[in-house]
This record gives C-alpha cells, sequence and structure tokens, in this order.
C-alpha cells in the first residue's frame, strides 16, 4: 500500500468513527472515491479491530516486559542511560562532602515512588548496590532476570541494602508488588 | 464487543502524562501493551518471536507516536489500530522477514490435491504471490461479469473477496456513504464471530504442520512427512468446510430486504459465478 497524505490516521479514525462534520465528511468521501489506499485502509480497520476485539490476548512474556530505566556501569561509576517509563524517574544523588574536601561528583541515582525510595549506587569495583528505604518497607525481593537473588523479610520498617551486584536485568519487589525494574549494562 | 484499551483511562494516561504527572506514562504503556504484543498475531497470524520484535519495535518509539495522537471524542483504540498497522507494514519492510499475513504461511503445493477455484472464493489468505494474482484476476472476472444486483449478493455473501473498488461500487449502487458500506460489512462480520475463531485456529495448525513437513523434507524424514501431509490434508478439509459467508438472513437483516429474495439472489449469482469461473460443483461454491 502507497502512503497518501490526505488520509492520516486520525482521519481515518474520525470518519470510521462518523465524527466528522457534513462539509468534512463530503470532502473525505470525494476522495475516498479516488483514492483506492484509504478505503483499502477503511476496509482493513474494520476487519483489525473485529479480530482484535474478539480474539483472547496472551500475557506479555516477563522477559518484554519495559523496564524503567537502563544504566550503564564503568570503571567511571554508574551512568543513567535513560530513564524509560516517567520523564522524572531516576535522579542523580550527589553525598556531602567529607571535612576539607570537594562535593563529591554523583555516584549514584535515586528513585522515589509510593513512599519507598531505592538508591543504586556504583561500588569501588565494576558492581554496585541497593539501597532501599521507607516507612511501611515490610518485605523486599531482588530478580536478576527470572533469578530471585535475595529476598528480605523485615519485623520493622527500616533501611534495606543489597551489595556486590553485577550488570544485568533487574526486578524490585516491595511488599508483593512490582516496584521498579532496571537493566544495568 | 469488549474494547481491549479502555478509552476513558488510556485517555487520562494521556492526558496526565503529557502534564507531566510521574507514573503517567508507566499507565500509558500498561494499557497499550498487550494490545501491541497481540497485534501482529491476530491480525497477521505471527509467532511469538516476531510479535516480541515487533513490540521492542514500537515501545521504542511509542513517546512520539502518543505524540501524534490529539485526544478528542473519537476511541484511541480506532486511531491507534491504523498506527500499528502502519507501522506493522514499516517495521517488515525494515526487518526483511518475508512472513506476514496477507501474504501466506501455508502454500498449497502441486501434491495438496489440486484445490479447485471455487473453494478460494471466501479467503485469499492461504496464497502465495502468484496464487494471490490469481484470485484478484479471478475476482476481477467474476465481479466484471455479474450483473450489479446479484454482484451485490456476491460481495456481500464473499465478504472477504472485497476490495475498495467494490466499496465504491456498492456505495454507487446502494446509494450508501462508504461509512454506511464498512459498517453493514462489520454486521456481517460479527455474525461470523465463533467461524472465525475456528478458522483462525485451523489456519495456525495447518501453519505448523507446514513447518513439520519442511523439517521433516529436511531431515529426509520420508515417513514423518508423509505422516505430516496425511495431517495436513485433514486439517484442510477441515479449513474448507468452515466458510465466511454470512447466513441469508443475516445478509436480508443488513440489506433490509426479504429473506427469499436475498436466498434467490444469491441461488442465481452462485450459478452465474459457477459459469464465469467455468467449475463443475455448484455445492461448494
Amino acid at each position: 500500500m502507497t502512503h497518501c497524505n490526505y488520509g492520516t490516521p486520525e482521519k481515518l479514525a474520525r470518519y470510521f468513527e462518523n465524527k466528522m462534520g457534513n462539509e468534512e465528511r463530503r470532502r473525505f468521501e470525494r476522495h475516498l472515491v479516488e483514492c483506492k489506499n484509504c478505503l483499502e485502509s477503511l476496509l482493513l480497520l474494520e476487519k483489525d479491530l473485529f479480530l482484535m476485539h474478539g480474539t483472547p490476548f496472551k500475557r506479555l512474556p516477563q522477559h518484554l516486559k519495559v523496564k524503567n530505566a537502563i544504566f550503564n556501569l564503568s570503571r567511571n561509576g554508574l551512568k543513567l542511560v535513560r530513564n524509560i517509563l516517567d520523564l522524572n524517574n531516576f535522579t542523580p544523588i550527589s553525598y556531602a562532602p567529607a571535612r576539607g574536601q570537594d562535593l563529591r561528583e554523583a555516584k549514584g541515582y535515586i528513585l522515589i515512588k509510593n513512599k519507598f525510595s531505592l538508591e543504586i549506587i556504583a561500588k569501588e569495583k565494576r558492581d554496585f548496590m541497593l539501597e532501599i528505604s521507607g516507612k511501611l518497607l515490610e518485605e523486599v525481593r531482588v530478580y536478576r532476570g527470572d533469578r530471585l537473588i535475595d529476598a528480605i523479610a523485615l519485623s520493622k520498617p527500616q533501611v534495606v541494602t543489597i551489595e556486590n551486584l553485577a550488570p544485568g536485568d533487574y526486578s524490585i519487589w516491595i511488599n508483593g508488588r512490582e516496584f521498579v525494574s532496571f537493566e544495568v549494562r | 464487543m469488549i474494547c481491549k484499551i479502555p478509552d476513558d483511562r488510556i485517555k487520562k494516561a494521556i492526558r496526565d502524562y503529557r502534564n507531566g504527572k510521574i507514573n503517567a506514562y508507566g499507565q500509558v504503556v500498561d494499557l497499550v501493551s498487550p494490545y501491541i504484543y497481540n497485534f501482529p498475531r491476530i491480525v497477521f497470524n505471527q509467532e511469538a518471536d516476531i510479535c516480541g520484535d515487533f513490540y521492542q519495535y514500537i515501545i521504542a518509539d511509542l513517546k512520539s507516536i502518543m505524540d501524534g495522537y490529539r485526544i478528542s471524542d473519537v476511541k484511541f483504540v480506532t486511531w491507534f489500530t491504523v498506527v500499528l498497522r502502519n507501522r506493522y507494514i514499516s517495521f517488515i519492510r525494515k526487518s526483511k522477514k518475508q512472513q506476514q499475513g496477507n501474504q501466506p504461511l501455508v502454500y498449497l503445493d502441486d501434491d495438496s490435491g489440486g484445490v479447485p477455484l471455487y473453494v478460494k472464493i471466501p479467503d485469499r489468505r492461504r496464497y502465495g504471490e502468484v496464487e494471490s494474482n490469481r484470485y484478484d484476476e479471478m475476482i476481477e472476472r467474476i465481479v466484471s461479469n455479474l450483473k450489479p444486483g446479484l454482484r451485490v449478493f456476491f460481495h456481500f455473501y464473499y465478504i472477504e473477496s472485497l476490495r475498495p473498488d467494490d466499496v465504491v461500487f456498492l456505495s454507487i449502487h446502494l446509494e450508501k456513504s462508504p461509512y454506511e458500506i464498512i459498517h453493514m460489512l462489520g454486521s456481517l462480520r460479527d455474525s461470523l464471530d465463533e467461524k472465525y475463531r475456528i478458522k483462525n485456529n485451523l489456519y495456525k495448525r495447518i501453519s505448523r504442520i507446514y513447518e513439520k513437513i519442511m523439517d521433516a523434507q529436511r531431515e529426509k524424514n520420508g515417513s514423518q512427512v508423509f505422516h505430516y501431509r496425511k495431517i495436513r490434508e485433514k486439517l484442510l478439509e477441515e479449513y474448507f468446510r468452515v466458510k465466511l459467508n454470512p447466513s441469508y438472513q443475516v445478509i436480508s437483516r443488513v440489506l433490509n430486504v426479504p429473506a427469499g429474495t436475498v436466498s434467490a439472489g444469491i441461488f442465481r449469482m452462485k450459478r452465474c459465478v459457477k459459469e464465469i469461473i467455468g467449475e463443475a460443483s455448484y455445492d461448494t461454491l
């Protein structure tokens, strides 16, 4: 099918749902008589919607689930490649300087969501650590890929630190719900 | 029909995302993800790996896709379906994967028992490029030789063969807008819901058997090839038995004419089609 500049998805959808005004509809119908592409798109739209609405969906595989962010871990530290799901998701953090020293360069990133916070901090070697905190923190599970690598149950809310983590696909679950997933390359 | 993307929720999520609300984009992704992932599988009969590739292809560009959406009283899913089809075509071109839905997953080779042309009218998707051209030529020969009155019955009875030109013809002949014609077609298709489901399942099974035949041929395992061909023949028989033709009652309701007129019209139409394509069997038409 060749491209038609006139029959945009918006126009086709509006015509299909009969949401055009009289004049606009007449103009579009005059176009349809001449443009097989648009008419074919409408025919296909009718069939696609029928098939999509009438057929049960399959679940999205776990490995395809969209990660919140991607980090790059190197000797120079941790670098956020991109935040995927939210505009202001992981943000860089700086630490208070030690006496007589300049402000240290940010080595980590923090995410605050649903009364919990997660810090991801690079270590000296090529590994990193996670620090999870929150008032209602009761249970934390950390998955790398499909493998559970750590599960912590807390009797009272506190900070959880998980160290010596290697690059991989991570998924953090707090109190039985997925909190965040990210990739460290 | 159940809408697979709740319109109010997706529009709210898009509005929130545009207003910079935290987590709103995540909600948009959650709402559209199953639809994107299942689109190639349902519409183009693609396997899971292609669905996954297509999903990632769309997700990588979802923000710019969403930027192109203008919130209005039009359902989001209608707009998004048009976008997905366009994107799917680009995706296939880009990835140079040759398999796609309107082209066949199953090729009926010469030893499949010689399927007569009349069986082909309801469903073109089984055929390869050459077969598809022959199919188009056949439909063109039929519609150009049928009287207008009978041609209407032909299009409404063999809805899978409907082409853009036919919509224009129906629009002029029935004095209805393309919008009305397309929605009449939708009503006919709705009545075939169950048949579509059965036929699609059989189609997938035939596709899988075809792959097994190919594997067995590569391994030069003659007995396996014979075994799978037998299964395929049975499945094809079943496949042909399920016809995607709406009942006379449904056609009469959509056309707003008596059922007797429809049955007589379809009878005459089939007789004419038989003469045009020169096929012997009337019953299977």
